[in-house]
């Protein structure tokens, strides 16, 4: 088995949304991030991942086996917003989890709660945004997960933080046993952490694969407006016309059909966001 | 198993922060002062029995808040062992409440005798045991109402249902005792219920909670297997 999760043709619809057909793999040993902007449908895919919702169709295999809810044992889940009762402390998170972890590693956690500065007294409502991720984090990693779903852990953290968990993350994959899943739309923590990427839009897999593959998949491209027909406009992804020009991404398999006058760059991942989902509003 | 106890323990968690000193301290209070004044042990056990019902949607209210019913899942509980569990833990909680009551109660009663030099300490009879268990019995009714309507619609939605609960309850026991004064049919009833064995009507009584409990434990059980969180 090479891969810890599998998810095939997954779909659930909520009212005007649909998550559909939603297929990928998280390989062993990897981090993957899961990206796209707001509304997308990555929680939503998450959720179904962990079980929190039904899906409609589609199956969902983790560590080789079809989803149930006793898997989640060995699955380390931090979510946006902390699953705690604000009231309780660090300690009572701990007192509340671990009965239900067989392998859960007291010494571990009180190891982290060190680590992250983190006052097993202090309150969850005292805590900054950052340290509520940590204790997450801290819970996550103390009963031997092997798969970490982390959903939007680093939206609103500063950047020292947010190097800090991805650092987290890239010490947990050491282990080749181990996987993480990664959903942010802060796609520079991305950059330097994943190794794969699943990119989602309006409720549909954009792309899934290496992440250099994405990167090698699009580029940008700029140039004069008259430099380019209508019918090779139609080659460029969320294009956007300006007084001096235009700009969009195109697919390099493409770049042949396009002037050789055009200025074509690296793109990053934040910028196949932006044109991608510029392209699909185009699109409507 | 395993896994109910410790969703119990879990709810218990979950409550512990607000168990204040300053909150058990007015409980006593209340219950002291009602048994003083009153010189029954029923009465302050009677509120003793309500902070109890009061504190019943606690884990409720604050599951919600914190978004427990996503962590129950995500630390491998099916919705069997949550709705079990929670069940569970009121009828712990009621019990240990209804315990604390009677016997903070009895401790009032005890300082009235001493206070007024009546003999009121003679109401610690089987009939204060019999008002308590009434009282407690009426308690398991209106939560065996109202969980299902937590498990369905979840705390704050669920609340107006609660209330209008807790006053179709009260409108309908004082509107069948004033029924009761004018209505032959009903005094019948009522003197043949008290005409009954103790022991036959305590048997009746608690197998029509236990059967009341069970109904209530399926439908929230079903209700709550729907929900997505």
């Amino acid at each position: 088995m090479s891969n810890i999760l599998e998810v095939r043709s997954l779909r659930k619809s909520y009212g005007a949304f649909t998550l559909n057909d939603v297929t990928f793999d998280v390989p062993k040993g990897y981090i993957m991030g899961f990206i796209g902007p707001n509304g997308a449908g990555k929680t939503t895919a998450i959720k179904l991942i962990l079980n929190i919702i039904r899906a409609d169709a589609g199956s969902i295999k983790i560590f080789g086996r079809e989803g149930s809810p006793v898997q989640n044992e060995d699955i380390g889940v931090v979510m946006d917003t902390p699953m705690f009762v604000e009231d309780w402390t660090a300690m009572d998170v701990e007192s509340a989890v671990s009965p239900f972890y067989t392998k859960w590693d007291k010494r571990l956690f009180a190891n982290y709660l060190k680590q992250f500065g983190l006052d097993p007294k202090k309150k969850v409502k005292e805590l900054s945004r950052g340290m509520k991720v940590k204790l997450q984090i801290a819970a996550a990693l103390s009963h031997n997960a092997r798969l970490l779903i982390l959903d939007e852990p680093t939206s609103g953290l500063d950047p020292v933080a947010r190097d800090e968990i991805c650092d987290l993350l890239r010490e947990f994959v050491s282990d080749e046993n181990k996987s993480v899943l990664f959903s942010t739309h802060i796609t520079s923590d991305l950059e330097k952490t994943a190794d794969y990427i699943t990119f989602i839009l309006n409720g549909r897999i954009v792309f899934t694969g290496a992440k250099d593959d994405l990167l090698e998949k699009y580029a940008r491209v700029t140039g004069g407006l008259s430099e380019i027909s209508t019918q090779q406009k139609k080659y460029i992804i969320g294009i956007r016309e300006h007084r001096m020009g235009f700009e969009g991404m195109v697919e390099t398999a493409n770049l042949s059909k396009l002037p050789q006058t055009v200025l074509t760059e690296g793109i990053s991942l934040d910028e196949i966001i932006i044109f991608m989902n510029k392209g699909a509003k185009i699109n409507e | 198993m395993n896994k109910l106890k410790a969703f119990v323990g879990l709810d218990f968690i979950t409550v512990k922060p607000y168990f204040k000193k300053r909150n058990l301290f007015l409980f006593a209070a209340v219950v002291v002062f009602m048994s003083i004044m009153s010189g029954s042990i029923a009465s302050g056990a009677m509120i003793g029995t309500m902070f109890g019902t009061i504190f019943m949607g606690y884990p409720f209210a604050l599951g919600e808040k914190g978004n427990l019913d996503a962590l129950y899942t995500t630390i491998s509980l099916d919705k069997k062992t949550v709705v079990t569990g929670r069940y569970l833990f009121t009828l712990t909680l009621n019990l240990c409440t209804i315990i604390a009551a009677f016997a903070i109660s009895a401790i009032g009663v005890t300082i009235g005798v001493l206070i007024s030099d009546s003999p009121v300490y003679g109401e610690i009879t089987i009939e204060a045991l019999w008002v308590l268990g009434a009282v407690a019995a009426a308690f398991f009714v209106m939560q065996s109402l109202m969980f299902p309507a937590y498990f369905k619609l979840g705390y704050t939605r669920a609340k107006i249902f609660t209330i209008v609960t807790f006053i179709a309850l009260t409108t309908g026991y004082v509107a069948v005792s004033a029924f009761a004064k004018d209505s032959d049919a009903v005094s019948n009833i009522l003197k043949t219920i008290s005409e009954m064995n103790n022991g036959l009507l305590a048997a009746c009584a608690v197998l029509g909670l236990f059967v009341l409990v069970y109904i209530s434990h399926s439908l929230s059980l079903a209700f709550y297997k729907k929900r997505e969180f």
